[in-house]
């Protein structure tokens, strides 16, 4: 059975290296089966289990020009993520929301296979599934970003910046995400009069501005399937064996905001809602975790 | 960076450097193409090193004149991705390619099962013993050009028996302090490894993971390969 499974995965090889999702694409068929058994009996290459993520590392407010950012790292891989707010019409399907723009970057830094347009395949991947992440209004509170019903809202544009690439971007990206979206603060607008006299007046002052409410922000926790197993935050040499991984989008309270499968390879029924409940409860535990290391480092500012 | 005193002078080697090869040295390498009488290894250096059909023991241990038909079975002994152990017989002269040949049968050749991990070519340490078969039931191979094989005792070309879990976690934790040891400079060789290895066994083996644990291991191994060396 395993040679057959080599197969699939060498076949896989030209996609994983023109994706850039990993860097490494070539490995024998003894490293294969080594990191496939580990996987198995949750045990892998470097001890962790299954369920395991890695070291996170995170801080924000790194940005000065912008309202809110942060930067994240992740085993190799880092990200950096900075919001800006402006002021915009209102979507004329949705008069009374604001707007979230996301849009990936894989800087050439991480790369060379990012220079010019190498990284747009990987790039357009990862804005989807941020944005899907965010789709829905019960998320990030969108009416709170409108200003003046039908007429103006806020647009926050979201850029994340990927400085080097070491596995599991989508879930670094997500969470460093959130914490930007933490970390923003929005000038109070002060709007006088109506109909055509109206006028809005944004506040200079830097100490006149609310905060979001990022209580409902989701995280992204992408699962692959190893084998007849899965796990969650693949190293890059685990991505280089593994087939079909999905994307489970988790809320701090534990609901299932979006749910996307990618990858070249099928998941079977019952591994699928197996793969479902453990990203819900893998989720939710960083939630906690990056929720209590927010609020410290805001009272460590007294902000 | 690494600093050596020599009569000369004073050697300063950069931790960031390319692997440069030298006759004699053991390098793990990776089949990256199989070519007409050749295959090309990749060992981190500047050129992918070539690895002659002339110089490879035949499945059998037998060392012959290589005919035609061995020539089209080349995918079958190495074919791209596999893992290999071989020593570097020439340096080329004008662009440095290394040449590398397979002199024993017992220990060159394809590597089975195993991890392998990628540390700075600097910090191995020349010595006479590349290739440790240590009590802990595993083997490492330290290759000359940074590629360091952590896996379980094996003969080229003999199938090994599954992997225990004991044996498993052997492995990676033996992978975990190589690469603490790695990211704080530290020297490699077989005494350090293993003086590396008892003192993490009061940790758990993801906990090796950890910024803070890698420094108390690779701070006290170090310290202890000092004190021996006095």
């Amino acid at each position: 059975t395993f040679q057959h499974y080599f197969k699939r995965i060498n076949l896989r090889r030209n996609d994983l290296r023109r994706s850039g999702l990993t860097m490494v694409t070539q490995l024998s068929n003894a490293e294969v089966q080594f990191i496939i058994d580990g996987v198995e009996q949750d045990f892998r290459s470097d001890g962790r289990a299954a369920e395991d993520y890695r070291q996170i590392e995170l801080e924000t407010r790194v940005l000065p020009n912008t309202n809110g950012s942060a930067r994240c790292k992740l085993g190799k891989s880092e990200v950096l993520v900075g919001v800006k707010a402006e002021v915009v019409d209102v979507d004329v399907h949705a008069p009374h929301i604001g707007k979230l723009m996301i849009t990936a970057d894989l800087s050439a830094v991480a790369s060379p296979k990012f220079v010019g347009k190498g990284s747009e395949a990987l790039e357009n991947d990862i804005t989807n599934v941020l944005s899907f992440l965010y789709n829905s209004t019960e998320t990030v509170p969108l009416k709170d970003l409108c200003i003046v019903k039908g007429e103006s809202c806020w647009l926050l544009n979201i850029d994340v910046l990927f400085v080097q690439c070491g596995g599991n971007l989508f879930d670094v990206a997500s969470i460093a995400l959130k914490a930007a979206l933490y970390s923003t603060t929005l000038p109070t607008v002060r709007v006088s009069g109506e109909g055509i006299e109206m006028e809005m007046e944004v506040s200079d002052d830097p100490y006149h501005v609310w905060k979001l409410d990022v209580s409902s922000c989701p995280i992204c926790v992408t699962l692959h399937q190893i084998g007849s197993s899965f796990a969650v935050d693949l190293s890059e040499e685990e991505v280089a064996c593994s087939e079909g991984y999905l994307h489970v989008g988790v809320m701090p309270d534990g609901e299932v905001s979006s749910m996307e499968k990618a990858g070249a390879g099928n998941i079977d029924p019952t591994t699928l809602l197996e793969m479902v409940e453990v990203g819900v409860r893998v989720g939710e535990e960083i939630h906690r975790q990056l929720n209590k290391q927010l609020d410290a480092e805001r009272s460590l500012a007294k902000l | 960076a690494v600093v050596s005193t020599q009569s000369t002078g004073v050697s300063v080697r950069s931790v960031s450097s390319r692997y440069r090869g030298e006759v004699g040295d053991i390098v793990v390498g990776r089949i990256t193409e199989v070519q007409q009488k050749k295959w090309k290894v990749d060992c981190g250096s500047r050129l992918d090193c070539q690895l002659q059909l002339s110089s490879v023991y035949l499945p059998g241990n037998v060392l012959r004149r290589k005919n035609l038909n061995d020539e089209l079975m080349m995918r079958e002994y190495f074919s791209e991705g596999d893992l290999i152990c071989a020593e570097v017989a020439e340096v080329g002269n004008l662009d440095g390619m290394l040449k590398i040949h397979m002199r024993t049968h017992e220990k060159y050749g394809k590597l089975p099962e195993g991890l392998l991990i990628k540390v700075p070519s600097v910090l191995i340490k020349r010595s006479k013993l590349h290739f440790h078969r240590l009590p802990c039931n595993a083997t490492v191979i330290l290759g000359s050009n940074g590629f360091v094989w952590v896996g379980p005792h094996f003969i080229p070309e003999q199938p090994i028996e599954a992997i225990s879990m004991t044996l498993r976690e052997t492995i990676a934790r033996l992978g975990n302090v190589i690469r603490a040891l790695a990211a704080y400079g530290v020297q490699l060789f077989d005494t350090i490894i293993l003086t590396g290895y008892d003192i993490s066994l009061k940790y758990k083996v993801k906990e090796l993971l950890k910024p803070e644990v890698m420094e108390h291991i690779a701070q006290e191994s170090y310290e202890h390969s000092q004190h021996q060396t006095l």
